[in-house]
């Protein structure tokens, strides 16, 4: 995504204006983290909301770096917070949390038994990625679902090129074991690939 | 699947390699195994197959904007002046030092200085002497006792100026002589108002009027420093004001904003 170097500039200098152009580019993309961190909408709404709030209460921390990243590892934050809480409020499954997931989009003419299945893919696989270790899980969702650069994830993850690769290296294989236990479920390009 | 030993397969790689993430050296030396090495290649697709399925999950996006209101303008602004008024606290402690120390060596300075310009104060003090002499043994009359601090500086000025030209000469400009009893102020009384008074006047008091010399011209050294002090306190009092309330609105709201959190 191309943005205009100049806005997170006018966001430093107190522009909400120019912040707020960055809100509009970015909230797909924050929203889209703390759900995938998160499994609820509605939980991802309220961290994705408190990320901007954030970001704007501190943006005058921001140093000129890229934005995309700084702003993640707030979200990253956030979401990892909302996690700590929840696992100290037991009544907050897991289960429940995934139940409250957001409908299916639409796809464009599908067959019903490969929407069927897709469907129960992408089930276990946002089941899988709930499951893995938190580290883990940010990594990869910045890396496969949110499309970050390696040094990007290690600014936004503020670690070392190295632990995002190993971060990286585990949760991906661990997501290639959730696909093998159901090959079927995999569409044939996947197995033709693989 | 099986699995082989760690040590002969970069495995660890594999995941960087499908990402475009290896340097050089490292892409080609991974390229180079997977050419003769048909279970890594097939986890090296297995890892790629994993990663566009990930790609492949439905982008969601929020029911809700998440834009900012006016009232956020209105919060953030201080943020940003008080990231740029951050200095204010460490300028104030730095003239705040820097007074202390002037008023330091403004006092033990002036004690050096006695040293060598005493003779020079007393010259002084000769020449005026006469007009002073009748107020400085005023003073050492009146304020006989008076307290050694002050005393030790100034009095002994206003003594010395008195024995040695009969008249004190900065005895004036003195604060209470400090010891009436001392025979210095009987000696000043006493002493006819001579120019010579002054560091060789020791003699006609002998030993006492050279004291009281060294004495009036330290005191009246101190004496002409004493404008400096109460200026200084002022100074240093305005800096420690100053430091303590930007102090205050510089770290006061980050302070009460962790302990909202």
């Amino acid at each position: 995504m191309v943005l205009q170097d100049d806005r997170p500039r006018r966001a430093r200098d107190g522009d909400l204006s120019a912040f707020n152009e960055l809100v509009v580019d970015y909230q797909s993309l924050v929203y889209n983290l703390c759900y995938r961190m998160l499994g609820q909408a509605q939980a991802a709404e309220d961290t994705a909301q408190e990320a901007f709030v954030s970001a704007w209460r501190n943006i005058a921390s921001f140093r000129g770096e890229s934005f995309r990243p700084w702003l993640l590892r707030i979200a990253a934050n956030l979401c990892r917070d909302e996690l700590r809480r929840r696992v100290r409020r037991p009544s907050s499954s897991l289960d429940s949390a995934l139940e409250a997931g957001v409908p299916e989009p639409p796809d464009d003419d599908p067959l019903p038994e490969e929407e069927a299945l897709a469907a129960e893919l992408r089930s276990n696989l946002e089941t899988a990625l709930l499951e893995l270790p938190l580290e883990q899980r940010t990594a990869i969702v910045l890396c496969d679902v949110e499309g970050l650069d390696y040094a990007e994830i290690a600014t936004a993850m503020k670690t070392s090129l190295g632990t995002v690769k190993s971060r990286i290296s585990r949760a991906r294989l661990r997501m290639r074991d959730v696909m093998l236990r159901q090959p079927e479920l995999l569409p044939a390009r996947f197995r033709q690939g693989g | 699947m099986t699995w082989f030993r760690r040590s002969a397969h970069p495995e660890d790689q594999l995941s960087a390699y499908a990402d475009g993430e290896l340097d050089g050296r490292a892409h080609s030396a991974v390229e180079a195994h997977l050419a003769g090495c048909d279970d890594c290649s097939r986890l090296l697709e297995e890892l790629q197959a994993a990663k566009l399925a990930l790609t492949e999950l439905p982008r969601l996006e929020p029911r809700r904007s998440f834009v900012l209101g006016p009232e956020h303008a209105v919060a953030s602004r201080p943020e940003r002046r008080r990231a740029s008024f951050t200095f204010a606290p460490a300028a104030a402690l730095t003239v705040l030092m820097a007074l202390l120390f002037v008023d330091a060596v403004d006092f033990s300075g002036g004690s050096s200085n006695d040293s060598f310009s005493s003779a020079g104060s007393t010259a002084n003090s000769r020449s005026e002497s006469a007009a002073t002499a009748l107020d400085s043994q005023t003073q050492l009359e009146s304020t006989a006792g008076g307290t050694a601090a002050s005393d030790a500086s100034a009095p002994t000025a206003g003594g010395a100026a008195a024995p040695e030209a009969g008249g004190g000469a900065t005895s004036a400009l003195a604060p209470p002589v400090e010891q009436p009893g001392d025979g210095l102020d009987k000696s000043a009384i006493e002493e006819p108002a001579g120019d010579d008074g002054a560091g060789e006047s020791g003699t006609s008091g002998a030993g006492v009027t050279q004291d009281e010399a060294q004495s009036r011209g330290q005191s009246a050294l101190t004496d002409d420093s004493s404008d400096g002090p109460p200026l200084l306190r002022i100074l240093e009092a305005v800096a420690a004001i100053v430091l303590v309330a930007s102090s205050v609105v510089v770290f006061g709201p980050r302070l009460i904003r962790r302990g909202a959190r």
